[in-house]
């Protein structure tokens, strides 16, 4: 009787191991393409400060109307500061914190996300040993009990037992992920589009400054002598080449964020069918690759025109 | 007037802008009048100030949606942070009851042998 028991529950339990763990590959692929996103996103904005604060002071330093009460901070209590009219670009450096902020929590959310289906969280070795371990429980149990089980069959029964203890936690922890997803896709919605929003307002933003940029350089040229214009001809091709960038990585990232609620709904598929197409994974992975690309040279014209 | 309006509002003035000093800047190279140049710069003048004031109410407005939104993914990230250490508790769980099955056979051992 005992031994039909044994053979029984040790059939039964290895015959629904086929729940296959989840892949977490597509999990790694979102949580990289959201942070080189967040990156993008960072670089164009750093641009877009340098030169809304350089266009401030160009344009209020050559304005009659100025004045320099206009330039001081009022000091509050303890922390607290404030400015009567303050410039743009201290709204923009506020901004960057906000979106810092912002990036920060739904990278946390990637991570978390990578975590919770990654190998590291219901590892083989933890079930490999609690199966050795239930083995010689079971073997000292069954020679106290007199219970007639060979080796063999004692051995079949506890790797049954530790496998129904991980399939238990995996399907847990896909039924866990599942339901993060689900619950999270609004929010994932909402953070592509308030990024897109964003960009829209750099773009806007840059576009306008631009302008301010060039300014100074064109009254540099005017003037100089026409024999020696060097200087301000390869400072103005210098600035047209970062704005060509900072747009071309304000495109792609905008790209890249209208990829992600896809991408994020996707993760769903890849945990019930480690097989199936992953388009929209697929579609986010190409999109982070070129702002990869483009970011880098943005932020190398940056540092080069700050020399 | 939605964000997305005013955002496409913002892409028409910043456009119209960029154009219109370019306009400047070929007046002054036909040599235009002063006249001409002055009324050039006085539209300038004012569009900025309007793109200004846009871009500082869309930059306000923003940091506010971020910040909601932010509210809400941290309380997403505390619910998922939770189900990882449910899983963790399980896994430490499953450790346990072998580690218990242990003692339960040597108590069953014992048992035995002071049978005999």
């Amino acid at each position: 009787m005992n031994r039909k028991w044994f053979i029984c529950i040790s059939v039964l339990v290895l015959a629904v191991t086929g729940c296959a763990s989840v892949d977490p590959k597509p999990f790694v692929t979102f949580n990289s393409v959201v942070k080189e996103a967040s990156t993008g996103i960072d670089s164009a904005m750093a641009v877009n400060y340098d030169w809304t604060r350089s266009g401030f002071i160009e344009s209020f330093s050559n304005d009659p109307k100025s004045t320099f009460s206009q330039l001081v901070i009022q000091v509050g209590d303890k922390y607290s500061w404030w400015m009567d009219k303050p410039a743009i670009y201290l709204e923009i450096k506020r901004t960057q914190s906000a979106l810092c902020d912002l990036n920060n929590a739904f990278t946390e959310y990637a991570n978390l996300l990578v975590k919770l289906s990654g190998g590291e969280l219901i590892k083989a070795d933890t079930f490999d040993q609690l199966a050795k371990d239930l083995n010689r429980n079971a073997s000292d149990a069954a020679k106290a009990l007199k219970v007639p089980a060979t080796p063999a069959e004692l051995s079949l029964f506890s790797k049954a037992a530790s496998e129904a203890a991980r399939l238990y936690i995996e399907n847990k922890r896909q039924g866990d992920l599942i339901d993060a997803l689900r619950k999270n896709q609004d929010n994932v919605q909402k953070y592509s589009d308030l990024c897109i929003e964003l960009i829209h307002i750099i773009r806007g933003n840059m576009k306008t400054y631009y302008v301010e940029k060039y300014e100074p350089i064109r009254k540099a040229w005017n003037a100089a002598p026409g024999e020696k214009r060097q200087k301000q001809t390869e400072a103005m091709l210098a600035l047209d080449e970062q704005f060509t960038n900072a747009l071309g990585v304000l495109e792609q990232v905008e790209v890249t964020y209208s990829a992600i609620p896809k991408a994020h709904a996707d993760l769903s598929k890849a945990i019930k069918d480690n097989k199936s197409d992953l388009e929209g994974i697929q579609q986010l992975y190409s999109s982070g690759m070129r702002l990869q690309r483009l970011y880098t040279e943005l932020k190398k014209a940056n540092l080069d025109s700050q020399k | 007037m939605t964000i997305s309006e005013k955002n496409e509002l913002l892409d028409n003035l910043s456009t119209h802008y960029t154009r219109l000093n370019y306009l400047k800047i070929l007046a002054e190279e036909k040599n235009s009048s002063p006249d001409v140049l002055a009324q050039i710069e006085r539209r300038k003048i004012r569009l900025k100030t309007e793109i200004d004031m846009l871009l500082k109410d869309l930059y306000a407005n923003w940091i506010g949606d971020a910040a909601q939104l932010k509210t809400s993914v941290d309380s997403g990230n505390q619910g998922l942070n939770r189900c990882i250490a449910d899983i963790e508790g399980d896994v430490n769980v499953a450790q346990k009851i072998v580690e218990a099955l242990d003692y339960v056979d040597e108590v069953i051992n014992l048992a035995g042998d002071l049978l005999k």
